[in-house]
């Protein structure tokens, strides 16, 4: 039985870890320096009229209500450490995506702490 | 002098903003609420249609002047020809906007008075503004290809307005026998879709490849230098339909001399080359509406501020979409729908208490090359001397892993879902 939950567990991990850009990611940057980016996103108050703003351009390639195992995954309604963390590892180039790399190299601490805090409060 | 945070700095700006949106007590004074009339329903204008009915539904009178019942998207529709997707799955219509409050009108514009603040339509009846967005798009100049007209175009389709023309184009490729040959002529710069010609070659070329096709061929004879991606669509060719497609440059052929539709021929300084299908598409212009409002400078296409999409030419227009010059981005769906969000954006600043973000504006365009071959090129935007200027960009690769290229196919195809949502309001 614990076998079995086990083998269901990776192979959801194998399935979320495939459709995301995660299977692109580098083994080259320092993940410390990832962590230490991430944690001066979350120094900043979002504004989350700024983040509503930013977000038209996030919504011209994430449907609001798609699937969240697309190759572009719905983001609304996500938890917000979650959305500051794939943002930063975007940015940093942890995560291998040329469309979202280049998104987030004009998107500095205040624009993803924005955009985390709208996207984590909008429902699906 | 006293140092001041950013939020100080906010409340300052959203006092000065206050003082400078006075002018929203007049339209009050005036009976009802602020009137915004949009002016084509693609892209560009279907995005500002629905960006403010959903953001300022209840505060501003949306209305959307479209001549089409129905929009099938130039987007999307090489993977028509492709057969990659089916005719239906690419036309889309506006009923989810008239749901969320934006009237629309079914007509063709056929000029603005800039002084009374209105548009008038074909049959007669005016339109009231108080902010005007203009979005029709392109109009095809003929006659700048030798030889070529629009009565042509029946039978050697531009399919460079998606529609009628597309599906024209789709019967005379799918009765291409073996051995026949296509001539395309691109256009000129600037024009709608950098890379659509050459994935146009791509997707007939597909479906001649699909056929069993041995001796079919295409020839592309360009009247410019080089073109977008160019290294991608060469290698693509040669590893996806060897020996099938040639590119042929203006300094090899010397020039388009002339189009014989009927004859089925491209004359040129270098040969004559004959297609048993011609696909001609001629050099664009703004929409008839821009020219005939005078929003259009000598290029043929309307200047704007960079900072909020507004007309140069008139405070109260707003240009967005191919119609409009937009310094370093493309003429692509994906731009207009960016430049809509910014304009829209600036509407919502002009006649409500909305607050006006610094413009920026983002572009993709990916194109596929043959099955699970989709290659991608994008860029960030912002407003410096006075033009939208690149900040920041990428391409695919030359012989990259071929698990990229497909997950590019899918991720473009996501993006349609998403983007035509973003314009319709629906799929």
């Amino acid at each position: 039985m614990i076998d079995l939950l086990a083998r269901k567990a990776l192979a959801w991990a194998i399935v979320l870890f495939a459709v995301s850009d995660r299977a692109f990611a580098s083994d080259e940057i320092d993940y410390g320096q990832v962590e230490i980016a991430i944690a001066a996103v979350g120094e900043v108050t979002a504004d989350l009229d700024y983040g509503e703003y930013l977000a038209g351009e996030c919504v011209s390639c994430h449907a609001v209500d798609g699937p969240k195992q697309a190759q572009i995954p719905a983001i609304a309604g996500r938890n917000r450490e979650a959305l500051i963390r794939a943002m930063v590892e975007y940015r940093t180039g942890f995560r291998k995506n040329k469309v979202m790399q280049t998104v987030m190299t004009t998107k500095g601490n205040e624009e993803i702490a924005a955009l985390a805090a709208w996207y984590a409060a909008k429902e699906r | 002098m006293t140092k001041l945070t950013r939020r100080q700095f906010t409340l300052l700006g959203a006092t000065a903003l206050a003082s400078a949106a006075l002018p929203v007590f007049s339209f009050a004074q005036n009976g009802g609420k602020p009137k915004v009339v949009v002016i084509g329903g693609g892209a560009g204008g279907g995005t500002v249609a629905h960006q403010l009915a959903s953001d300022a539904g209840d505060a501003l009178d949306i209305t959307l002047i479209e001549q089409n019942e129905e929009y099938t998207t130039c987007f999307f529709s090489n993977l028509y020809l492709g057969n990659f997707r089916t005719f239906d799955s690419i036309t889309h219509n506006w009923d989810a906007l008239t749901a969320m409050g934006v009237k629309k009108v079914t007509g063709k514009a056929t000029g603005i008075d800039t002084s009374a603040k209105t548009v008038q339509l074909d049959d007669g009846s005016t339109h009231a503004y108080d902010r005007l967005v203009v979005a029709p798009g392109i109009d095809l100049i003929y006659d700048s290809v030798p030889g070529y007209s629009e009565a042509d175009s029946e039978i050697a389709p531009h399919a460079w307005q998606a529609g009628p023309q597309t599906k024209l184009l789709k019967e005379k490729l799918d009765a291409l026998e073996d051995g026949d040959q296509i001539v395309m002529v691109p256009p000129p710069n600037p024009y709608r879709c950098p890379p659509g010609p050459y994935e146009r070659v791509s997707m007939m070329a597909h479906v001649l490849k699909e056929k069993g096709f041995r001796e079919a061929r295409i020839v592309i004879l360009d009247p410019k230098p080089k073109f977008s991606k160019q290294g991608l669509f060469s290698e693509g060719w040669e590893k996806e339909y060897p020996g099938m497609v040639e590119w042929i440059g203006p300094d090899i052929h010397g020039g388009i001399k002339n189009v014989d539709a009927k004859a089925g021929t491209v004359e040129t300084d270098f040969d004559t080359f004959e297609g048993a299908l011609l696909n001609i598409v001629p050099a664009q212009k703004a929409g008839e509406i821009a020219t005939a409002a005078g929003l259009t400078d000598d290029s043929g296409f309307c200047p704007i501020d960079a900072e909020s999409m507004r007309s140069t030419m008139d405070e109260n227009i707003f240009v967005i979409g191919d119609a409009c010059i937009a310094g370093d981005m493309p003429k692509s769906a994906f731009s207009a729908n960016s430049q809509a969000k910014v304009a829209a954006n600036a509407i919502r600043a002009d006649l409500t208490d909305a607050r006006k973000f610094p413009a920026r504006y983002a572009n993709t365009c990916w194109s596929l090359i043959a099955t699970d071959n989709d290659v991608k090129v994008g860029a960030q935007y912002a407003p410096a001397d006075g033009k939208i200027t690149s900040t920041a960009s990428f391409i695919s690769q030359t012989g990259e892993d071929p698990a990229i290229r497909a997950a590019n196919y899918d991720e473009s195809v996501a993006w349609y879902e998403a983007i035509t949502k973003d314009i319709f309001g629906s799929a």
